[in-house]
C-alpha cells in the first residue's frame, strides 16, 4: 500500500470519528462532544440523554459507517470489474430488486410486526434476485459477458423493477408512503434490530470483497492480459459481480435504496490514490462511509420550512435526499475534467 | 447505403402495414371504454353528427383528443431517438438515456408539485430549457459519445440523480398528493383534452417535417466524422443541431404527458429491423408510425385492461418495451457499434 | 510484507465487526426492564416493554387483560398500565383522544389538533413532532415521554423497531367507519374509558342512522381531489365512502379486494366513468399550499370541457371541504363533521340544518 493510500485511511479514519462523535451529537436534543461521551459511558447528565444517544443515534450512526462501506466497496469492485470510474453499485439492479421485493411482500400480506429483521431479508433476497437476472440478461451469445453488455441489462432492468414496482403500489397503495422513503434511501429510525440484521452479512462480506483485490488489479488490466497471467477471467467477473451485490444488498436491505455515494466514493478515492485495487478497495470504504455520515450529519441539521406548514417545525431529510443532492456537485466536477 | 429499390419497396409495404395497423387501432381505441360503441355507431358520431350528446362527447372530446395526442406523442418520441442514435453512432442514445426526458420531467414535476404559475402554453419551452440542460449534462460528462459505455453510465447516474430530485420533491407532498405524483413519474396520457392537444400540436407541425428533413445529414454522419468533414460536413455545430432537435421533439410530449420511457428507444430498433437498412430517409417516417402504434397500442391498455381503473400509460412501455429492447439489443451491442 | 499488513488489517476489522456485533446483542436496549408496579418517575423506560411481550395472560387478574392489544399489523402488546401520555403521529389519534376527553402529548403538524371542533387553542400547548409525515422525528418522540405511540397503516410501521426503546406503538389502519368505532372503543378500553368510547360511538350511530333513515338517497355523490387532469377519488373502499354510500348514491366501488379506495392518494380513475355516473354533487378535498393560492378546482373544473358536463359542475354544486377532517381525520369526529358538512349540501330541502 503506497503511501498516499495510508495518508488517505489514517485522514479518513480520522474524519470518520469526528463525523461520528458529530452525528451523535445533532438531532432534536443538540448534545455537547462532552455530553455525547458521557451518554456513551454511561454517566449521561439526564437519563433522556442516554435513551436518544444508546438507543438512538448509536445504531444510526454505526449502520451508516457500515453501509456507507459496504457501497463504497461494492462501488470499488464494480468499476473494477467495468473498468471504468463510473460504475456505481445501482447498475446491478440491487436496488430497484430490493424495492420491488419488498413492495411485493408489503402488500401480498407480509406482516409488518416486525419490520426489521423480515422486511431487510426479503429486500436482499430481492437485490440478490435482480442482480441474478442482470447477470443472466448479460450473457452474450457466446455465454460471456462484457462490461456493455452488463451495465445495458443493469440499466434495463432496473427500469423494468421500478416499473413493475410503480404497477403494484398503484393497485395496493397503502404501502406507497412506507415505500417512498425507501427508494431514496433513509436512516430513520434504524436501531439494534437492523444493526443486527446487517452486521453479519457485512462481516462475512466486507473481508471477503477486500480480499479479491489482487484479482480485481488483474482483471482492470483488460480480459486479454488477465486471461495471460492465469485469471479465469469470466469466472472471476461473475464471482467479483456476485460479491459486489452482496455487499450492495446488504446495505440496501438496511438503508433503502441510497444513490451516489456509492460511486462519488470510490470515484474520489481512485482520483486520491490511484487504480491499485488494493489500496482502493480500503480507501472508498472508509470514504464512502465518511459521505455516508456525513450526509446523515448534514439531513439531520437542515431545517426546512416547508412552504405549507402552517407552523415552522424541524422539518427532516432522508439521507438520500442529500447524497442525490450530492450528485449535483459531482456531475459539474465531470464536466470540469478533461475526458479521462 | 445507396437507397435500392427493395429498400423502397420495403418501406412503402411496410407503411402501409402501419398505417392500416394504426387505423385498427385507432378505432379500437375509439369504441372501447364506458361506453363501448360499434363500429356503426362510431360512424355515425364521426361523420353523420348524430348520437346522444354524453356519448359525442366521450368520443369527441376525451377519445378522440387521446388518441390524436398518441400519435403525435409516438411519432415525435421515435424521432428523438432516430435522431439521437444516428448523431451519436450509438444504439442505446435515446431521450431517456441521455437524460434529456429526465430533465424535462424535473421542470414539469416542479411546476406541477409546486403550483407554480406557468402558462401552460409555455411549459414546453421550460421543459425544453431543463431537457437540453440535463442532455448537456450528460454529454459534456461523458465527454467521448462513441464510448458506449461511459455514455450509458453517465446518463444513468445524470436520470438517477433527476429522479431523485423529483422523487425528493415528490416526498415534500402531502399523503393526498403522493400518490397522483407518483404517477407522474411514470407518463400517462389520461384525460388529455383538445387543449393540450394544441400545446404539443405546433411542435410535432414544425418538428417532424424537420427531423425527416434532417436525413440526409443522418446518413452522412453514420459513416463517421473523418469522412463526413472529408465531405464538408462541420460536424460539431451539425451534431450539436441535431441533439437540439433532438430535444426539442420531446420537449412538448413530456411537459403534456410526463416522461413516457422506452418509446423512443424501442422503435428505431424496430424500424431499423424490418427495413433492414439504417438509411435514415426511410428509418426515419417508419419509425415514427412504430412510435405512433406502439404509444397508441400502450394507451389502449392501459385504459382498458384494470377498467374502470387507469393505469398510466409508462407503465405499460416500460414493463414491455423493456424486456423487449434488451432481446433486440443482445445481438447488437457489442458487435455493431463500439 | 504487503500481504502481511492487509491481512493483519481484515483480522481488525473481522473482530471489530464481532466486537460490535455482539455487544448490541447482549445490550438489551430497554436497559431497566419494568417491574410491573414500579412507581412512575423515570420517564421513559418504566413503560417499555419488548413488543413481543409475555403472552397476554387469560387467568391473570382482569387489569392485565384491558391492557393488552393487537393492531392492524397483527403485532400483540401488553401494556405495563393505562396509557397516559400518548403521542399521535397521525390524525385519527387526535380524533379518538378528543372523543375521549383525553389530550395527546404531542401530535404531527398540520393535522386537525388546532380545529376548533377538536383542542383549538389548547393544541399550541401540545409539543410537535419533528420530521416529515412519513419519517416523524423519533427523537421528538423520546422527549415526549410516552406511554403509547399511535401511527398509521402503511406509512408508520416501519417505525415499530425504532420505537421498541421509546414506547409501544399501535398501528391503525381503518378502512370504513366501523373500524373507526372499533379503534375507539379499543382506545376506550386501554385507557379505562369505556364509557365515554361507548357513549360517543352510540351517538355517532344514532346520528348516521338518522341521517341514513331521512335521507331519500336519489343523489350521485362524488369525493374527489387534484386537479382535473390527474385526480383521484374516494371509492366507497374509503372511510368517507363507506359512510356516504349508506347515505346517498356512491357508484365507486373499491378497486381490488387487498387494496383501500382512500389511501395516501388515489388511482387514477376513468374519467369516461365519471362522465357514465354523471354525479350531481362533488366535494372536492383542497388544501391551501404554494406561494400563490391555486385556482379552486370548482374553476378549474368549470372551465375543462368534460367536467362541465357534469350536473354537479353545471349546477354549481362542487363544494371544496377540508382535507385535513375529510381525508386525514378518519375518526368519528372528523366523520361526524363530515356527515354535517355534506347531507345538508346534498339534500337541501331534507336537511337545512345538520341533524343534532
Amino acid at each position: 500500500m503506497n503511501r498516499r493510500a495510508r495518508v488517505v485511511l489514517a485522514s479518513g479514519s480520522l474524519l470518520l470519528m469526528v463525523l461520528v462523535v458529530l452525528h451523535l451529537g445533532v438531532g432534536s436534543v443538540s448534545l455537547t462532544p462532552g455530553e455525547v461521551l458521557r451518554a456513551v459511558l454511561d454517566q449521561a447528565d439526564q437519563p433522556l440523554h442516554r435513551q436518544i444517544v444508546w438507543d438512538l443515534r448509536l445504531p444510526r450512526a454505526m449502520i451508516a459507517i457500515v453501509a456507507g462501506a459496504l457501497l463504497g466497496l461494492a462501488g470499488a469492485l464494480l468499476q473494477a470489474i467495468m473498468r471504468n470510474p463510473l460504475a456505481e453499485p445501482g447498475l446491478t439492479g440491487v436496488s430497484a430488486g430490493g424495492v420491488f421485493f419488498a413492495v411485493l411482500w408489503l402488500t401480498r400480506g407480509g406482516t409488518m410486526a416486525e419490520p426489521g429483521r423480515t422486511l431487510a431479508l426479503v429486500a436482499l433476497a430481492g437485490g440478490l434476485a435482480a442482480s441474478g437476472l442482470v447477470v443472466l440478461m448479460a450473457r452474450g451469445p457466446s455465454g460471456n459477458t462484457d462490461p456493455v453488455r452488463l451495465v445495458l441489462a443493469g440499466v434495463l432492468v432496473s427500469s423494468i423493477l421500478s416499473s413493475a414496482t410503480a404497477l403494484v403500489l398503484l393497485r395496493n397503495n397503502q404501502a406507497l408512503g412506507s415505500i417512498l422513503t425507501w427508494m431514496i434511501g433513509s436512516l430513520n429510525g434504524r436501531v439494534w434490530v437492523h444493526w443486527e440484521a446487517l452486521w453479519p452479512w457485512a462481516a462475512f462480506a466486507l473481508p471477503v470483497g477486500l480480499l479479491c483485490a489482487g484479482v480485481a488489479n488483474a482483471l482492470q488490466l483488460g480480459d486479454p492480459i488477465a486471461a495471460g497471467i492465469g485469471v479465469p477471467v469470466e469466472r472471476a467477473r461473475l464471482a467479483l459481480l456476485a460479491i459486489a451485490a452482496l455487499l450492495a444488498a446488504s446495505a440496501v436491505a438496511a438503508v433503502g435504496a441510497v444513490g451516489f455515494v456509492g460511486l462519488i466514493g470510490p470515484h474520489l478515492t481512485r482520483r486520491l490514490v490511484g487504480d491499485d485495487a488494493r489500496c482502493v478497495f480500503p480507501g472508498s470504504a472508509v470514504l464512502t462511509a465518511v459521505l455516508l455520515v456525513g450526509a446523515d450529519v448534514a439531513a439531520q441539521i437542515i431545517t426546512l420550512n416547508p412552504p405549507f406548514a402552517t407552523t415552522p417545525y424541524r422539518a427532516g431529510l432522508p439521507v438520500g435526499a442529500v447524497t442525490a443532492l450530492l450528485g449535483a456537485p459531482f456531475f459539474l466536477y465531470l464536466l470540469r475534467r478533461s475526458g479521462s | 447505403m445507396i437507397a435500392q429499390p427493395r429498400h423502397a419497396l420495403r418501406a412503402l409495404a411496410l407503411t402501409v402495414t402501419l398505417l392500416l395497423g394504426l387505423l385498427v387501432i385507432g378505432m379500437l381505441a375509439l369504441q372501447q371504454g364506458t361506453p363501448t360503441l360499434t363500429p356503426g355507431q362510431l360512424g355515425a358520431i364521426l361523420f353523420a353528427g348524430e348520437g346522444e350528446r354524453l356519448t359525442r362527447i366521450v368520443v369527441l372530446e376525451l377519445r378522440l383528443p387521446r388518441l390524436a395526442l398518441g400519435i403525435a406523442s409516438g411519432a415525435l418520441l421515435a424521432l428523438s431517438g432516430v435522431i439521437l442514435q444516428d448523431t451519436l453512432r450509438n444504439p442505446l442514445a435515446g431521450p431517456e438515456l441521455l437524460g434529456i426526458t429526465g430533465g424535462a420531467a424535473v421542470i414539469v414535476g416542479a411546476i406541477t408539485i409546486f403550483r407554480l404559475p406557468a402558462p401552460a402554453a409555455l411549459v414546453p419551452w421550460f421543459t425544453l430549457a431543463g431537457g437540453l440542460a440535463g442532455g448537456l449534462v450528460v454529454l459534456l460528462a461523458a465527454q467521448s459519445m462513441r464510448s458506449t459505455l461511459r455514455l450509458i453510465l453517465v446518463g444513468a447516474s445524470v436520470t438517477a440523480f433527476l429522479n431523485a430530485l423529483l422523487i425528493g420533491m415528490i416526498s415534500l407532498a402531502t399523503q393526498n398528493d403522493v400518490n397522483l405524483l407518483f404517477l407522474f413519474l411514470v407518463g400517462s396520457l389520461a384525460n388529455r383534452t383538445w387543449a393540450h392537444l394544441a400545446i404539443v400540436l405546433p411542435w410535432a407541425l414544425l418538428g417532424v417535417p424537420a427531423a425527416l428533413l434532417c436525413a440526409r445529414l443522418l446518413n452522412v454522419l453514420q459513416l463517421g466524422d473523418d469522412l463526413a468533414a472529408g465531405l464538408g460536413l462541420a460536424v460539431a455545430p451539425v451534431r450539436l443541431l441535431l441533439l437540439v432537435i433532438g430535444a426539442a421533439l420531446v420537449a412538448a410530449v413530456v411537459a403534456v404527458c410526463g416522461p413516457i420511457g422506452w418509446v423512443a428507444l424501442l422503435a428505431p430498433h424496430l424500424a431499423r429491423r424490418l427495413l433492414a437498412t439504417p438509411n435514415a430517409a426511410y428509418v426515419l417516417p417508419i419509425a415514427a408510425l412504430i412510435g405512433a402504434a406502439l404509444l397508441t397500442s400502450a394507451d389502449l391498455l392501459a385504459r382498458l385492461v384494470l377498467a374502470p381503473t387507469e393505469l398510466p400509460v409508462g407503465i405499460w412501455t416500460t414493463l414491455l418495451g423493456g424486456p423487449l429492447l434488451l432481446i433486440l439489443l443482445r445481438s447488437h451491442v457489442g458487435v455493431r457499434h463500439e | 510484507m504487503l500481504q502481511v499488513r492487509y491481512r493483519s488489517a481484515l483480522l481488525f476489522l473481522v473482530v471489530f465487526l464481532v466486537a460490535c456485533g455482539a455487544p448490541a446483542a447482549t445490550n438489551p436496549p430497554t436497559a431497566t426492564p419494568a417491574p410491573t408496579d414500579a412507581p412512575p418517575t423515570a420517564p421513559a423506560s418504566t413503560s417499555a416493554p419488548a413488543p413481543t411481550s409475555a403472552p397476554a395472560p387469560t387467568a391473570a387478574a382482569p387489569a392485565r387483560d384491558t391492557l393488552a392489544f393487537t393492531d392492524a399489523t397483527g403485532a400483540s402488546v401488553t401494556l405495563e398500565r393505562a396509557p397516559e401520555r400518548i403521542v399521535c403521529v397521525t390524525e385519527i389519534c387526535v380524533d379518538i383522544l378528543a372523543d375521549l376527553g383525553l389530550e395527546p402529548v404531542a401530535v404531527a403538524p398540520g393535522g386537525v389538533a388546532p380545529l376548533p371542533a377538536f383542542f383549538g387553542e389548547r393544541a399550541q400547548s401540545f409539543a410537535l413532532i419533528g420530521g416529515s409525515f412519513f419519517e416523524p422525528s423519533l427523537e421528538d418522540i423520546a422527549a415526549a415521554k410516552p406511554d403509547l405511540v399511535i401511527g398509521l397503516a402503511g406509512v408508520h410501521e416501519g417505525l415499530r423497531d425504532g420505537l421498541a426503546a421509546i414506547a409501544p406503538l399501535y398501528i391503525m389502519g381503518p378502512r370504513t367507519y366501523q373500524d373507526s368505532i372499533a379503534y375507539l372503543k379499543d382506545i376506550g378500553r386501554l385507557t379505562g374509558r369505556e364509557a365515554e368510547a361507548a357513549a360517543r360511538a352510540q351517538a355517532f350511530e344514532a346520528k348516521l342512522a338518522a341521517y341514513r333513515e331521512k335521507s331519500p338517497k336519489n343523489r350521485t355523490v362524488l369525493v374527489m381531489w387534484g386537479m382535473d387532469v390527474n385526480f383521484g377519488i374516494d371509492t366507497a373502499g374509503s372511510l368517507v365512502g363507506s359512510m356516504l354510500s349508506e347515505l346517498t348514491n356512491y357508484p365507486w366501488p373499491a378497486p381490488a379486494p387487498g387494496s383501500e379506495g382512500h389511501a395516501s392518494g388515489g388511482i387514477q380513475f376513468s374519467l369516461e366513468q365519471v362522465l357514465a355516473e354523471n354525479p350531481d354533487v362533488l366535494f372536492v378535498q383542497t388544501y391551501g399550499f404554494g406561494p400563490v393560492p391555486p385556482e379552486p378546482l370548482s374553476v378549474q373544473l368549470a372551465a375543462n370541457p368534460l367536467w362541465s358536463e357534469i350536473t354537479a359542475v353545471k349546477n354549481n354544486e362542487v363544494h371544496e371541504v377540508s382535507f385535513a377532517v375529510w381525508s386525514t381525520g378518519r375518526g368519528l369526529r372528523s366523520l361526524t363533521l363530515v356527515l354535517d358538512e355534506a347531507m345538508p349540501l346534498i339534500y337541501p330541502d331534507v336537511f337545512p340544518q345538520p341533524l343534532p
